[in-house]
């Protein structure tokens, strides 16, 4: 039996303050939890950082 | 020809005859055999396995060395050729207090730690011109794990060779049964080392993490060295939030902060999240609740954090998330950074249910706050 490799692929999630939109997206070096990142489009709150974590993906 | 009638089996192996010699021979040689050299056999036959594991330790050792020099050369402006330093480095060990006289011993280990990191500390800011706070608790703990891992791997080296020297079977058991859990601690440390490279939050860091949300929008103070708190309220309970300073990869200074902040004011109960060792058969990221201070480490900060709550007569009261060792010192699984809301709920109820409105509650999160702010 083939042993089956694991990858660890890291994601940020962001949300923003005031409207609670949330979007996922892969790890940029920089990235912290709680990190003011921008400005949010839809309402002009503040978007930020609110989990990074790692998802096995296995083969 | 008739080759029914050729008994060549029973001339040669007297198959039925139980007093045939050479028969004797085949049974009796093999448990002289054994009687004398069955050890000797069976170091042979551990110790295959033994070397094995040993490469592979080198193997993690040596990557993990690479790694760092690669890392501190793309990342940081050395003065010099830091290899040789680092190499040195790597080589640092610690002399543990007498004792056999065990009074006051906790001072000796706290002194003895602090001054081994304050002079790591100042060694690595010397080896480069110019150096963020960021860049040195990360190269300060990745050098930890390139020693951590070369300490193990001679360690493991020294009781192989030993054994082997001696020619001493029951010498390699221990370390035969042993190498598993070393070689689990050495895949984890191994794989720390890019969480720790990418200043991604890791397992440990789910204390902080909790902390760090529950002191978002509140002005942050310097306590201690890399440790920060805040004040905020609950309904009606004044909370005093203490955690490492992120996103460093720190654990700050738990235990001399907590001091001066029950001088301060005087809580009435303190509330400690961190990480905790799950059991074998137990989920990553099962949340559970109990008594006494929740936090690891070689000791100092618990003892001065449970000297400080038994003086004042203030409960401790803990919230542990349960990981295993690989889990907390490598990239912070979902399953565990999801558990950050369930958790802040328990804080809150744990809370409500200890105090009355008008008391001060101390919520400490406990652990490595790489990646993680507040």
């Amino acid at each position: 039996m083939r042993s089956k490799i694991e990858n660890i692929e890291a994601y940020t999630f962001e949300q923003c303050d005031s409207c609670k939109e949330q979007s996922k997206r892969k790890f940029c070096t920089g990235d912290y939890v709680f990190k003011e990142i921008s400005k949010c489009s839809s309402c002009n709150g503040k978007i930020r950082i609110t989990k990074i974590f790692g998802e096995v993906l296995t083969q | 020809m008739d080759f029914s009638q050729l008994d060549i089996l029973d001339e040669f192996f007297g198959m039925g005859d139980d007093s045939n010699p050479l028969m004797m021979l085949v049974w009796i040689l093999p448990i002289i055999l054994l009687v004398f050299y069955g050890q000797r056999l069976q170091l042979i036959i551990t110790s295959r396995d033994i070397k094995k594991e040993l490469t592979r330790l080198e193997q993690f050792r040596n990557d993990s060395r690479n790694d760092l020099i690669e890392y501190v050369k793309n990342n940081l402006t050395s003065k010099d050729d830091v290899t040789k330093k680092l190499d040195r480095y790597f080589d640092y060990f610690t002399i543990m207090p007498v004792d056999i006289d065990p009074n006051g011993i906790i001072p000796k280990i706290h002194h003895l730690v602090r001054s081994r990191e304050d002079t790591t500390r100042r060694q690595i800011h010397s080896l480069f011109t110019e150096i963020s706070t960021m860049e040195v608790t990360k190269v300060q703990n990745l050098v930890e794990i390139v020693t951590s891992l070369q300490l193990l791997q001679k360690i493991v080296k020294h009781l192989f060779l030993t054994a082997k020297k001696q020619n001493n079977y029951p010498l390699i058991l221990p370390l035969q049964m042993m190498l598993p859990f070393i070689m689990e601690q050495a895949e984890a440390l191994k794989d720390a080392m890019s969480a720790f490279k990418q200043g991604q939050p890791i397992g440990d860091g789910i204390g902080p993490f909790v902390v760090g949300e529950m002191m978002l929008g509140t002005k942050k103070q310097k306590i201690e060295l890399e440790t920060v708190y805040s004040k905020s309220e609950f309904k009606g309970r004044k909370l005093i939030l203490l955690k490492a300073e992120g996103p460093y990869a720190t654990v700050g200074r738990p235990g001399e902060a907590t001091e001066s902040l029950v001088e301060q004011y005087k809580p009435d109960i303190i509330v400690m999240i961190d990480a905790a060792l799950k059991l074998e058969g137990e989920d990553s990221g099962e949340v559970a609740q109990g008594f006494g201070a929740a936090i690891g480490g070689i000791g100092t900060d618990r003892f001065k954090i449970e000297e400080i709550a038994t003086k004042s007569n203030i409960p401790v009261f803990s919230i542990v998330i349960k990981q295993s060792v690989k889990d907390a010192i490598t990239l912070m699984k979902k399953e565990i950074a999801d558990q950050m809301s369930n958790v802040k709920n328990q804080v809150h109820e744990m809370i409500t249910d200890n105090t009355k409105s008008g008391q001060t509650v101390l919520v400490i999160g406990v652990g490595n706050t790489l990646g993680v702010a507040q």
